[in-house]
């Protein structure tokens, strides 16, 4: 592994990569939340039409 | 781009920046295809709505048909050939098939986000715990968050393209 030289003389270090990792969660999150109500009433309609219930995979 | 992912046992670049870098890339394509997404979601919940006024419409006029039939005196305006309630309350098989195709994609999406929300999440802290005893190997567990993160990418724009497919699709089934 002497290879791995550059964790800690490359511009960032580990805990950068952790912030990164948490925000980067944060922003698809947020995207998501555009979609989340859609989602739900997406299901909803198809179900009515259907006239089953397609939440948990039961078809 | 596809033979990229077997690097695993050289690991020329495991490089922090690097790593970084797929991180944020692969996080932008997939709030990029959130909002495509999201559009889709708005069209399919048109049609959807539609199909669904079209049924209950359909049921009501069959109500009032069958009444005015009923009716001693009724004047006979009636040139639609009869049909049960049962036919009247149905969708088509392939608009059935659609919506079916639909909903797996809906739950397949719910599915994808708690992946995301493990390979970042607990990947974090994940990192976070093992950065201090194994820095090496918390950057080697980096590279493979990475890797799952693009994964999870390609998955969802394959959402994408088979709902856009899917509502195209439906949306062609109204014919008027």
């Amino acid at each position: 592994m002497g290879n791995c030289k550059k964790h800690h003389d490359g511009d960032l270090d580990i805990r950068d990569l952790i912030k990164l990792l948490e925000s980067e969660n944060n922003q698809i999150e947020s995207s998501f939340e555009g979609i989340e109500e859609l989602l739900r009433r997406n299901e909803k309609l198809a179900e009515q039409l259907l006239g089953i219930r397609t939440k948990r995979g039961k078809y | 781009m596809g033979n990229c992912k077997k690097q695993d046992r050289k690991r020329p670049e495991l490089d922090i920046n690097e790593i970084s870098k797929r991180i944020k890339f692969e996080s932008k394509q997939i709030q990029k295809t959130f909002g495509d997404i999201e559009e889709l979601l708005k069209k399919s919940q048109r049609l959807m709505q539609r199909l669904l006024t079209n049924r209950n419409n359909r049921m009501v006029n069959g109500n009032t048909f069958f009444n005015v039939a009923e009716a001693p005196a009724a004047a006979p305006i009636v040139p639609i050939p009869p049909q049960t309630p049962e036919a009247l309350l149905q969708i088509t098989d392939f608009q059935r098939i659609l919506l079916i195709n639909i909903s797996e994609q809906l739950e397949r999406l719910q599915t994808l986000r708690a992946a995301l929300r493990a390979i970042l999440v607990s990947g974090a802290a994940t990192i976070s715990e093992i950065s201090e005893e194994a820095p090496v190997q918390a950057l080697i567990f980096a590279e493979i968050l990475a890797e799952d993160l693009s994964v999870a990418q390609r998955e969802i724009q394959e959402v994408r393209n088979n709902l856009r497919n899917l509502v195209l699709t439906l949306a062609g089934t109204f014919v008027i």
